[in-house]
């Protein structure tokens, strides 16, 4: 019982010092706006804060969120499959994982604007984000799946054969759980990744709706202020999409999964 | 069905570990092993289990039936077949920590049995083991004892002809190790098997075995082999009946 009371004790001390350094972060934006003191170049938090209501009660602000969050969500599930796909033989054995290690590197290496280019000649606005992201995340989740699948324990495995275990069922009751934390948490990264790439890519393939059009075109017109609320609400929503997968974590690591 | 190795040689290093090894086990008897670490006694049951081939030599297990090396295959057939199947019960207990305790028990009965059969040899085996009431909990909420139970009622009501214990009592303190071996003998007594055990404990040995078998040397060779009989009474802890034997015993194991 102490040791929950420490516990909670300590989750209220450490949100406080959040909270702390969230408003020293306002602080410190609210002076420099001051400094400048022109909305073009840093307008101040309370302009920002203007804007945001009004981009967030106008038409044309749902449409595009949710169409960079689809965007989003198509990449990982596109990547979560076929990372499992690869990555589960790979973590089983070593030479498909020497093999597939130069292909690995390769797209790790590339910069994200060369690929965004590259799939601006092959596919339409739309697909353009949903390609990068996925391109960018899929290596990230298939060397969480070979770690994953490596943390397996040797004791158990020797089990399984004593046992006359199937491959599916070795699969099924050994692999898939041991490679689930893994799995997860490779998933948390991948998001805010994949937020970060289906933006980027929306400023330089302007699907009719998506966040970073909104951004594009605010930029165009000189309009600083709208371009920083546009990137609030990219912050923002990136964030409470890990969050999500935080607490699903939090929740399977006290059932005793993870 | 009774176990054989014959003629087995193997080595992991240059030195042969194993050089033209023979030894028999007869159907339904305890035989337990005892010798120095090292002495190959895990090596001798990763090949009954299957997990190991010897370069040379024949074995007859449920798993493995071979002329020669060079065949040295699964015996072919139906793999459900009874003296197909062999169980073991680890030094850990080796359960899955995702899975409750009763899942634990009947995963490995799953293809085996229809699923209202498994669930009351799971039912029927953790009650031997003293386990009632625990089926619902999971791995990490029992004590060590109670984890080795479980790990002995997965071995038994997996419908096995043998049945290996690799040291399975050595982290437990005595009161617990003597148990959880009578646990086993009242296991034994409602479900007879063939039981091929290694342990370090000359007590252990006479507690449990009907066979006593000492390995030791390198290439490893049998230094001793007496059947154990005594009763049940005499091989207590607090007996003295069994104390030649285990001057025998330890005298074989430190020379």
């Amino acid at each position: 019982m102490p040791q929950i009371g420490m516990n909670i004790k300590k989750n209220i001390t450490s949100t406080y010092w959040a909270i702390m350094g969230s408003l020293a972060v306002l602080v410190v934006w609210e002076f420099a706006a001051r400094t400048f003191s022109s909305a073009l170049i840093l307008p101040g938090p309370l302009p920002v804060a203007r804007e945001l209501f009004r981009l967030t009660s106008g038409p044309r602000f749902l449409p595009a969120l949710s169409g960079s969050f689809f965007r989003v969500l198509f990449s990982l599930f596109f990547a979560l499959p076929l990372s499992l796909l690869i990555g589960i033989p790979a973590g089983l054995n070593q030479r498909f994982n020497a093999f597939l290690r130069p292909v690995f590197s390769m797209i790790s290496a590339t910069p994200v604007l060369s690929i965004i280019l590259i799939a601006l000649l092959w596919f339409g606005q739309n697909q353009v984000p949903v390609f990068a992201a996925f391109l960018m995340v899929f290596p990230v989740m298939t060397s969480n799946t070979i770690a994953g699948v490596r943390s397996s324990d040797p004791g158990l495995l020797e089990m399984t054969r004593v046992y006359g275990f199937s491959r599916l069922d070795t699969l099924r009751h050994l692999y898939l759980p041991s490679l689930a934390p893994y799995l997860l948490a490779g998933a948390r990264s991948s998001l805010a990744l994949a937020w970060k790439v289906v933006v980027a890519a929306e400023v330089l393939s302007q699907p009719t709706n998506a966040l970073g059009t909104g951004m594009q075109n605010a930029k165009a017109q000189l309009e600083t202020t709208e371009l920083f609320a546009w990137t609030v609400v990219t912050v923002t929503f990136a964030g409470i999409c890990d969050l999500g997968l935080a607490l699903i974590h939090k929740r399977k690591k006290n059932v005793g999964i993870a | 069905m009774s176990v054989s190795l014959e003629s087995i040689t193997f080595s992991y290093t240059r030195d042969d570990l194993f050089r033209d090894f023979t030894i028999h086990f007869d159907e339904g008897s305890v035989a337990v092993l005892l010798g120095p670490s090292g002495c190959g006694k895990t090596t001798l049951l990763h090949f009954l289990a299957g997990l190991r081939i010897p370069m040379k030599g024949k074995i007859s297990s449920p798993v493995f039936d071979t002329d020669t090396v060079e065949n040295a295959a699964p015996i072919p057939g139906d793999p459900k077949a009874f003296s197909r199947r062999t169980s073991c019960v680890f030094q850990e207990p080796r359960l899955f920590p995702w899975r409750t305790v009763s899942e634990n028990v009947r995963i490995p009965l799953h293809n085996l049995y229809s699923v209202s059969e498994a669930k009351d040899r799971v039912g029927y085996f953790l009650a031997l083991v003293g386990l009632e009431g625990k089926g619902h909990a999971y791995p990490a909420e029992l004590s060590g004892g109670q984890r080795q139970r479980a790990s002995l009622a997965r071995a038994f009501a997996f419908p096995s002809s043998l049945v290996l214990m690799d040291e399975p009592f050595q982290s437990l303190d005595l009161p617990l190790r003597i148990q959880l071996m009578d646990v086993t003998l009242d296991l034994l007594k409602a479900e007879p098997r063939t039981v091929i055990a290694v342990t370090h404990d000359p007590r252990e040995a006479i507690y449990l075995g009907d066979r006593v078998v000492v390995l030791g040397g390198k290439p490893v060779n049998i230094v001793l082999d007496r059947p154990v009989d005594l009763s049940r009474a005499d091989r207590s802890y607090s007996s003295s009946a069994s104390a030649s034997l285990e001057a025998l015993l330890f005298f074989a194991l430190v020379n």
